[in-house]
């Protein structure tokens, strides 16, 4: 999946990537998909087992849409509300992505206290953020699942994309590819 | 990170707009979605596909994707193609309604409806009417009375399956 190019959804403050196959930049698609019954009944019929696993606690599928869709509209408020300050949205991807790195990768969640809704991204510094995908990670780990790998390679290559435009350093992205 | 070539490459989306725009539409498009929702409980129970559902309601697959997409603004002609189709109820005020004033004359049977009787005026037996007393007293009339709409609801919104529609 290639980079398209960039939209700015606010300008300094938040980014969101365009990717070539899609018609929509990430955070515009992802909100239509998760307020789309349809979507979302395909997707959890597909994933039922993970659905049904007792990672999350959900026991009808009618249930777990109904969810989606009350917290993707949360979610939308919560960034459009702190739209200039999205310190309090966004957190750290994993523990290797700490705010002392240059860039790190970051996530930010639904409202739920075990909310499945992601929406991944990089942190550019001063309050600024670029969205590069999400998902509903249904497991654990995101390498577990192809649509949640996916979006581990999408950070990947939106990082490159920024870089060969010059919007981050050289340096940064050694001290980010190095975790320094 | 160089803000000026962010804002050189990068064009508007209008991501802010349109979710503001939504939230005005919100008074229906959570109806809508629920709407949704059920249509495709059915459909995912009866093992049948889409199309035969937008054959049944008499329009395109690609409308029907459309009405479970959860965004449109439904005309009452198309919710009624929906209940029937599917077999549910989207209307319930209009269908509570239809049978609190319910009298079946054609089958013998009379289901009356006196709201606000005091309940001291009710008997055990006249509290507790079920499918049976209905089933077993085919040519009679019956008289149950209830003391609140809320009790009418507990007891006979059950006896639906059995009381034929548009009577």
């Amino acid at each position: 999946m290639n980079v398209k190019g960039i939209k700015s959804i606010k300008a300094e403050k938040l980014y969101s990537i365009e990717y070539e196959g899609f018609d929509a930049n990430e955070l515009v698609r992802l909100f239509q998909n998760w307020k789309d019954p349809n979507f979302l009944n395909d997707f959890f019929t597909t994933f039922t087992e993970d659905l049904y696993s007792g990672f999350y606690p959900t026991d009808r599928i009618e249930n777990a849409i109904s969810d989606t869709i009350l917290e993707a509209k949360a979610l939308s408020k919560a960034i459009r509300d702190n739209i200039d300050n999205l310190s309090g949205v966004f957190f750290p991807l994993s523990p290797a992505d700490n705010e002392s790195f240059p860039h790190p990768r970051c996530k930010a969640k639904g409202h739920r206290s075990k909310s499945w809704l992601r929406i991944y991204g990089i942190n550019l510094g001063d309050n600024c953020y670029v969205v590069t995908g999400g998902a509903i990670k249904l497991t654990k780990a995101m390498g577990s699942r192809r649509h949640t790998k996916l979006e581990l390679d999408k950070l990947e290559k939106a990082k490159q994309w920024l870089l060969e435009a010059e919007i981050i350093d050289n340096i940064d992205l050694e001290n980010f590819e190095l975790g320094l | 990170m160089k803000k000026g070539k962010l804002n050189g490459i990068s064009s508007t989306s209008n991501w802010l707009d349109s979710q503001s725009k939504e939230d005005k539409k919100e008074y229906y498009l959570h109806d809508s979605r629920q709407i949704s929702i059920e249509m495709l409980s059915v459909i995912r129970s009866s093992g049948k596909s889409q199309k035969f559902f937008a054959n049944k309601m008499g329009i395109h697959e690609q409308s029907l994707g459309k009405i479970l997409k959860g965004n449109q603004n439904l005309t009452l002609s198309t919710i009624k193609k929906i209940e029937v189709a599917f077999g549910i109820t989207i209307i319930r005020d209009f269908e509570q309604e239809r049978l609190r004033r319910l009298s079946c004359s054609s089958s013998g049977f009379e289901l009356s409806f006196a709201a606000y009787v005091e309940p001291n005026h009710l008997t055990q037996a006249e509290l507790h009417p079920n499918r049976n007393d209905l089933l077993n007293h085919p040519h009679h009339s019956i008289t149950w009375v209830f003391n609140s709409p809320q009790k009418f609801d507990h007891y006979c919104l059950p006896l639906a399956s059995i009381i034929p529609k548009g009577q």
